[in-house]
C-alpha cells in the first residue's frame, strides 16, 4: 500500500525525474538494439555475398566404380540441387609440347574433363584469357611452361598408356584452383593441398575416351566428382547457415552409404564468414559501445541530479517509520517502472530504427534476438544502478559522510590512487605497438585455408585507450580545477571581472561536478568525432577499394580485336563524364610466367582513377608515374617479380608480347623503373604496368581494350549511358556499385551508412544531452546556491559570470579532450583495420560539415541553458531558498 | 506602539535596551524626519495566488524603520514575518500599499550595499571558503577583490572568526556558520540589517550567543537591525518588538 502510494506520488509530482531516467534507459536500449539489428542484417548480407562468391557449393567425390547417375539420383532426392555436373579428374605423368625445334616437358599434372555446360553452370571456376572456350583448354601457367598458345598441340603422358596429342583452343585462368583441385575427404588437419602446376581441361566426352582406359588400369589415378550448386535458401545468420549446410552434406553422405564424400566448399566459406561476421560485430560494437556507455553515464547523471532530493525524501520516510526494507522496496518499484518504460520504448525505437538502417530485411534472426535481450538486460541493470543502488547505499550510510566529498576535500578515488588511467593507457600502447609490429594483421587468413581467425585482443587497445583517456580527462580536469585556480581566474577575468578569482574558487571546489560534465562532453564529442571520421574514412576507402576492382567509377571493357578505346571520344562526351582514360590490358611473358600487362598514359590516368601512394613500392604515386612517363620503355613490375629477377632501377627486362601481325609472342625490351603493388582492375598477384604508346608501337596493336570513366554524378546512371554508347561492339560496362557487391564478404563490402547515420544522430542527441541536460540538472541541483547569490545582490551579469564560466569550462574542456580522443580513436581503428582496407587509407577523411554540426549542437544547449538559468534564477527571488 | 510581550520575557538574563533612552543618547531614530527613515511602509499587503487559492500573507501593514532601530518582529510560523522582511529588503514587491526607503534613495529592488539580509536557513555558498563567502557581497557591488578580502577579514575578526577564514561551510558548526552569515551581513557596513529567524536552527545557548554578538558589534553604530523570531529569548534583547499574527502587524511606530 505504502509502495503504491509512493509510486502514485512520484508519478504525479516527480515525473520529470522518472521520465529522465526512463528516457536515458530508452536511449541506451535503442542504441544497442539498433546496433543489434544492423549486426544481424549485415551478417545476413555477408552470408549472402559469401554464398554468392562460392564457385561450386559441393564437390561430391565418387568412390571408384560408382555410377554417377545413381549418385545424381540420390543427390536430387536428398539435397534438391539447382545444378550438378560430372567432372573427371585424371592424374598424368606429364605434358609436353614442341615449339620450333625445342620440346618442353612438364612434371606430373592433372587432366580435367568438363561437360559442355559446365562453364555456364559454374562460371566462377574458369576465366578465358586467350582463344576459344570450346575445345581443349590449358591453364595459364601450364601454357607458359610449355610455351604454347591456342592452335598449338600438347602431348598428354597417360599412366601406363601411350601418349595422346590434343590441340589447344584456349588459355584459361583457374581463379579457384585451390578448391577445384582440393583433396575431398582428406582427414581434418592434413593441411591445404597445393593445386597442380600443370592442368589441361578437355570436353568430358574426349576425357572419357582418353581416360576410361586409364581408370580401368589404374583406378586410383582417376576420379569422378559431381560439382553441385545448391538452392541458397539458407538462414541469414552465418553460423546457422553453416550448420544447415553441414547437416545437408552429412545427410547426403549418409544416403550415399560410402559411395561418395562431400567436399563442402559452401560450409568452408560460411565458416570463414562466421569469423568475418564476428569481426564485424566487434567493430560495430566498438563503434556503438561508447555511445551506449555514454547513454548509461547520462542516465546516471540524470538520476544523480535528483539524488539529494531523493535522499531527503528517503530520510523523511525513515523518520516516519518506514523500515529500510520498505524504503528499498519503494526504490525498487520506482526502478522497475523506469526500467519497464525505458526498455519498452527503447525496444520499439530499436525496431523502427533497425528497419530503417538495416542493409537487408532479414526479420528477427538469432543475432537480433540476442542483441535485443542483451539491450533489455542492460536497461534493467541501468535502472537498478540509477535508482535502487543509491537508495541501498543511503540505507547503509550516514548523512555526515557525504559532506567533505561534496566540498571537494575528500581523498581522491581509488582509481586515481592506483593510477588506473595510466595503466589502461599503458596497456593500450603496448597492444597497439604489438599489433603495429605484426603489420596490423588483425584478421589472419592463411593462403589455401578457407577459414580465418581474428586477433580479437587487438581491439583491447582502443577499448583501454577510451577508458584510459576518459579517466585521465577526469583526473586532469579535476586536478586542474583544484590546483589551477589562479590561471583559471586569469582566464575568466574578461568574463567575470572582479569576481574572476571567486568564480575560479567556486568551480575549483565543485570540481567533481564540473569534471563529470567535462568527461561527459568529452565522451559525447569523441563518440561523434570518432564515428564520423571512421565512417568517412571507411566509405572513402570502400570507394577506393571498389575503384581498384572496377578500375574507375565506370569501366568499359572490350577486347584486343574490338577495343573499347575505339569509342573513347564518344564515351568522353557522355553527360556526367569528368574525365576518361584508355587502358590497355594485354598479357606478357616474364620468363615462363604469363602476367597481365597494363598500358597507360602515366600523366593522364590519375585524373580518371585515383593513384594512391600505397599502389607503388616507393610509396609515392606522383614520382613513380613521372619516372614511367620519362622513360617510354619503362615498366613497373610486382615486388615478387623484382625479387625473382633481382631487378634494380634501369635494368633491362625482356618480355614476350603477342604481335598484331602474326599473333605470336615476340620479345620486347623494357627497362625496370619501379615496383607496383596495386593497380585498377589488376589481379592480386603479379602484373606489369607500362606506357601504352610503347606497347602499341612494339606490338602493332594500337587500341586500348578498356576505357575508364570518372563521373561527378551517379556511376550507375553513367554506366547505363555507356552501355547504350557501346551497344553492339561486344564491350561490357561495369560501375563501382556493382564492383562493391562483388568484393566479397570482407568488411569494407559492408555498407555502414545506416548504422553510422543512427550513431551520428545518437551522438548529436547525446552531445546535446551531455552539455545542455547535464548542465541544466547540475544548475537545478544547486539552484539554492544561485538563489543565495541573487539574494546577496548578484546582478544578472554577475550571475551570468558564474553560469557562463561553468558552462564554458565544461564545454571547452570537454570539447578539446573529446576532439583529441575522437581523432585518436578513429586513427587507432583505421590503423588496426589496415589489413582489412585494400589498400590502406593514406590519411583520415574528416567530415567537416558534420563536425561543425557537432560543435553547434554541443554549444547551443550550453548557451540556451545558461541564458534560461540566468533569467529564471534572477526572477526566483527568496522563494528559491524555501523551495529547496 | 503596542509593546505586547509575554511577562517571562522580562526574566531573560540579557540586558534589555531602552530604545527611547538610546535615541535620546545617540540622537538617532528620529521619526519626526521622514526623509531619514530607512524604510517607510504604509498599508502594504502581499497576497499569493488567486481565487479560492488566494492567500493573504501580509495585510495592510504600516511600519517605519529609522537609523539605529533594534526591532524584533515576533510571531508564530506562517504569520507573515518573512514576507514582511522580504518586502523591506526589496526581494519582493508589495501587492498593495506604499513602501519607500527615503534615506536610501529612490531605487527599487535589492540594495545589497545598504540592506543586508541574514537568512533563516543555511545560506553560505558551500564551494566558497568562509572569507570568500564574507567577501562575496562586497565583490558583487563592485569593491576591488583585494579590498573586499581585507574588509571580510576585518568583519570576521570582529566576530572572532578569523581563525576559521579558510574553512569551508561544511566544516563549520551551526553556530559558527550563522556567525559567518552575520559577518557577511556586517562586512558591507549596511545601514539596515534584516535578519529572518537568524537563530531558528540553533540551540538556545548558541542562539543567545549569536544575537548578543550581533548587538555588540552593532552597538555604537546607526545601522538598524530588524530580527524576525518566534523565540522570546531572542526578542527580549530588542528594545522594540512588533507582533505579527495571520499577516496583521501590530507594531508600526
Amino acid at each position: 500500500m505504502l509502495v503504491l502510494l509512493w509510486l502514485r506520488g512520484t508519478i504525479a509530482h516527480r515525473s520529470p525525474r522518472l521520465l529522465g531516467v526512463a528516457a536515458g534507459i530508452a536511449l541506451t536500449v535503442a542504441l544497442l538494439g539498433a546496433i543489434g539489428a544492423f549486426v544481424g542484417s549485415s551478417s545476413a548480407s555477408m552470408t549472402r555475398r559469401a554464398i554468392a562468391g562460392v564457385p561450386v557449393d559441393w564437390q561430391v567425390k565418387l568412390a571408384p566404380g560408382v555410377d554417377p547417375a545413381g549418385v545424381r539420383a540420390i543427390l536430387d532426392r536428398v539435397a534438391h540441387p539447382d545444378a550438378a555436373e560430372i567432372v573427371g579428374y585424371a592424374g598424368v605423368s606429364g605434358l609436353s609440347a614442341t615449339t620450333g625445334t625445342t620440346v618442353q616437358t612438364t612434371g606430373a599434372g592433372r587432366v580435367v574433363g568438363l561437360s559442355p555446360q559446365y562453364t555456364q553452370q559454374f562460371p566462377g571456376e574458369l576465366r578465358l584469357l586467350v582463344g576459344s572456350s570450346d575445345g581443349v583448354l590449358i591453364a595459364q601457367q601450364t601454357a607458359a611452361n610449355l610455351h604454347v598458345a591456342p592452335g598449338d598441340s600438347v602431348a598428354v603422358q597417360r599412366d601406363g598408356l601411350p601418349p595422346v596429342s590434343v590441340q589447344v583452343s584456349g588459355v584459361v585462368d583457374l581463379p579457384n584452383a585451390d578448391s577445384f583441385f582440393q583433396s575431398v575427404g582428406a582427414p581434418p588437419g592434413s593441411g591445404p593441398q597445393v593445386p597442380p602446376d600443370n592442368v589441361l581441361l578437355l570436353p568430358l566426352d574426349r576425357w572419357h575416351q582418353l581416360f576410361d582406359p586409364q581408370a580401368a588400369a589404374h583406378p586410383n589415378s582417376v576420379q569422378t566428382q559431381l560439382h553441385v550448386w545448391l538452392p541458397h535458401n539458407l538462414p541469414a545468420d552465418p553460423g546457422a547457415a553453416f550448420t544447415a549446410v553441414q547437416q545437408r552434406a552429412r545427410s547426403l553422405e549418409a544416403a550415399l552409404a560410402g559411395n561418395g564424400q562431400v567436399g563442402d566448399n559452401l560450409a568452408a566459406r560460411l565458416s570463414g564468414v562466421q569469423a568475418d561476421a564476428l569481426y564485424a560485430q566487434l567493430l560495430f560494437l566498438f563503434l556503438g559501445l561508447p555511445g551506449a556507455i555514454l547513454g548509461v553515464l547520462l542516465t546516471l547523471a540524470v538520476a544523480g541530479a535528483g539524488a539529494d532530493r531523493r535522499r531527503r525524501e528517503q530520510a523523511l520516510l525513515r523518520t516516519r517509520g518506514a523500515s529500510a526494507a520498505q524504503a528499498l522496496r519503494i526504490a525498487g518499484v520506482e526502478a522497475t517502472v523506469a526500467a519497464v518504460a525505458g526498455v519498452a520504448v527503447g525496444l520499439a525505437l530499436a525496431v523502427v530504427v533497425g528497419r530503417a538502417i538495416a542493409p537487408l530485411d532479414v526479420g528477427v534472426t538469432r543475432t537480433v534476438i540476442i542483441w535485443r535481450l542483451g539491450a533489455s538486460i542492460a536497461g534493467l541493470l541501468l535502472a537498478l544502478a540509477a535508482v535502487l543502488y543509491p537508495a541501498w547505499r543511503q540505507t547503509r550510510r550516514l548523512a555526515w559522510q557525504t559532506g567533505h566529498a561534496a566540498a571537494g576535500r575528500g581523498a581522491p578515488p581509488l582509481w586515481q590512487q592506483l593510477y588506473l588511467d595510466g595503466i589502461l593507457l599503458g596497456i593500450a600502447a603496448v597492444i597497439f605497438w604489438l599489433t603495429a609490429r605484426s603489420g596490423y594483421q588483425v584478421v589472419l587468413a592463411p593462403e589455401g585455408v578457407a577459414g580465418s581467425s581474428v586477433a580479437y585482443q587487438t581491439f583491447l587497445a582502443p577499448v583501454c585507450f577510451w577508458f584510459g583517456v576518459a579517466l585521465f580527462t577526469l583526473r586532469i580536469s579535476s586536478g586542474g580545477l583544484a590546483r589551477g585556480r589562479r590561471p583559471l581566474g586569469r582566464l575568466l577575468q574578461p568574463l567575470a571581472h572582479g569576481l574572476a578569482d571567486t568564480v575560479a574558487a567556486f568551480l575549483g571546489r565543485q570540481r567533481l561536478l564540473v569534471s563529470r560534465g567535462v568527461v561527459l562532453v568529452a565522451l559525447a564529442v569523441a563518440f561523434a568525432i570518432s564515428t564520423a571520421v571512421f565512417n568517412t574514412t571507411y566509405n572513402a576507402q570502400a570507394r577506393v577499394d571498389a575503384q581498384l576492382t572496377n578500375g574507375a567509377d565506370v569501366a568499359v571493357t572490350g577486347s584486343t580485336t574490338s577495343p573499347a578505346g575505339a569509342r573513347l571520344e564518344q564515351l568522353s562526351a557522355l553527360p556526367g563524364v569528368v574525365s576518361a582514360a584508355p587502358l590497355q590490358h594485354r598479357f606478357a611473358y616474364v620468363g615462363t610466367d604469363l602476367q597481365d600487362l597494363y598500358g597507360i598514359d602515366p600523366l593522364r590516368i590519375g585524373s580518371t582513377t585515383p593513384m594512391a601512394n600505397a599502389f607503388f613500392g616507393n610509396g609515392n604515386a606522383r614520382s613513380t608515374l613521372a619516372a614511367l612517363a620519362a622513360r617510354p620503355d619503362g615498366v613497373l613490375v610486382s615486388a615478387e617479380t623484382a625479387k625473382d629477377f633481382q631487378l634494380q632501377p634501369g635494368d633491362q627486362l625482356q618480355l614476350r608480347l603477342q604481335g598484331g601481325q602474326d599473333h605470336q609472342y615476340h620479345v620486347v625490351t623494357f627497362h625496370f623503373v619501379g615496383i607496383v603493388r596495386e593497380f585498377p582492375t589488376a589481379p592480386k598477384d603479379s602484373f606489369l604496368v607500362t606506357n601504352a604508346d610503347y606497347v602499341a608501337q612494339q606490338t602493332g596493336i594500337a587500341g586500348a581494350e578498356v576505357v575508364l570513366l570518372r563521373t561527378s554524378g551517379n556511376p550507375a546512371a553513367l554506366a547505363g549511358r555507356a552501355r547504350v554508347a557501346v551497344q553492339g561492339t561486344g564491350s561490357t560496362v561495369s560501375d563501382i556499385g556493382a564492383a562493391r557487391q562483388q568484393i566479397g564478404s570482407s568488411l569494407t563490402a559492408v555498407n555502414l551508412q545506416g548504422l553510422t547515420q543512427v550513431e551520428l544522430a545518437f551522438a548529436l542527441l547525446m552531445g546535446a544531452g551531455a552539455t545542455g541536460l547535464v548542465l541544466a540538472l547540475g544548475l537545478l541541483e544547486r539552484r539554492r546556491m544561485f538563489t543565495v547569490l541573487v539574494a546577496l545582490g548578484a546582478k544578472s551579469g554577475q550571475l551570468g559570470a558564474f553560469l557562463w564560466s561553468e558552462g564554458l569550462v565544461i564545454l571547452l574542456g570537454g570539447g578539446v579532450a573529446g576532439t583529441l580522443l575522437g581523432f585518436a580513436v578513429a586513427q587507432m581503428l583505421v590503423r588496426l583495420l589496415t589489413g582489412v582496407f585494400d589498400p590502406p587509407p593514406q590519411a583520415l577523411s574528416v567530415p567537416w560539415q558534420y563536425l561543425l554540426a557537432v560543435l553547434l549542437v554541443v554549444a547551443a544547449p550550453t548557451a540556451i541553458v545558461v541564458l534560461s538559468a540566468r533569467r529564471l534564477l534572477s526572477r526566483a527571488g527568496i522563494e528559491g531558498l524555501r523551495g529547496t | 506602539m503596542s509593546e505586547a510581550f509575554e511577562p517571562n520575557l522580562t526574566r531573560a538574563a540579557a540586558p534589555a535596551v531602552d530604545q527611547a533612552r538610546a535615541d535620546e543618547v545617540t540622537g538617532r531614530g528620529n521619526r519626526d524626519h521622514p526623509e531619514h527613515l530607512l524604510a517607510d511602509a504604509e498599508n502594504i499587503g502581499r497576497t499569493y495566488g488567486e481565487g479560492a487559492r488566494r492567500v493573504i500573507a501580509l495585510d495592510h501593514a504600516t511600519c517605519q524603520i529609522a537609523p539605529g532601530d533594534r526591532i524584533a518582529i515576533i510571531g508564530p510560523s506562517g504569520s507573515g514575518k518573512s514576507t514582511l522582511l522580504q518586502l523591506l529588503a526589496g526581494l519582493d514587491t508589495p501587492s498593495s500599499g506604499v513602501l519607500r526607503w527615503p534615506a536610501l534613495g529612490p531605487q527599487t529592488g535589492l540594495r545589497p550595499a545598504q540592506i543586508a539580509v541574514i537568512f533563516q536557513q543555511h545560506s553560505l555558498l558551500e564551494p566558497l571558503s568562509v572569507v570568500e563567502n564574507v567577501a562575496l557581497p562586497l565583490l558583487l557591488y563592485g569593491v576591488a577583490p583585494s579590498l573586499a578580502r581585507v574588509r571580510a577579514l576585518a568583519a570576521l575578526e570582529r566576530l572572532d572568526l578569523a581563525a576559521l577564514c579558510d574553512r569551508l561551510p561544511d566544516e563549520l558548526s551551526g553556530g559558527q556558520a550563522q556567525r559567518v552569515t552575520v559577518a557577511r551581513a556586517l562586512a558591507g557596513s549596511p545601514r539596515l540589517i534584516l535578519a529572518d529567524e537568524p537563530t531558528g536552527q540553533l540551540d538556545h545557548a548558541t542562539a543567545e550567543r549569536v544575537i548578543t554578538l550581533l548587538l555588540q558589534v552593532l552597538s555604537g553604530t546607526d545601522t538598524a537591525l530588524v530580527v524576525s523570531t518566534h523565540d522570546p529569548a531572542v526578542a527580549v534583547h530588542m528594545p522594540r518588538r512588533w507582533q505579527i499574527h495571520d499577516g496583521i502587524l501590530e507594531a508600526g511606530n
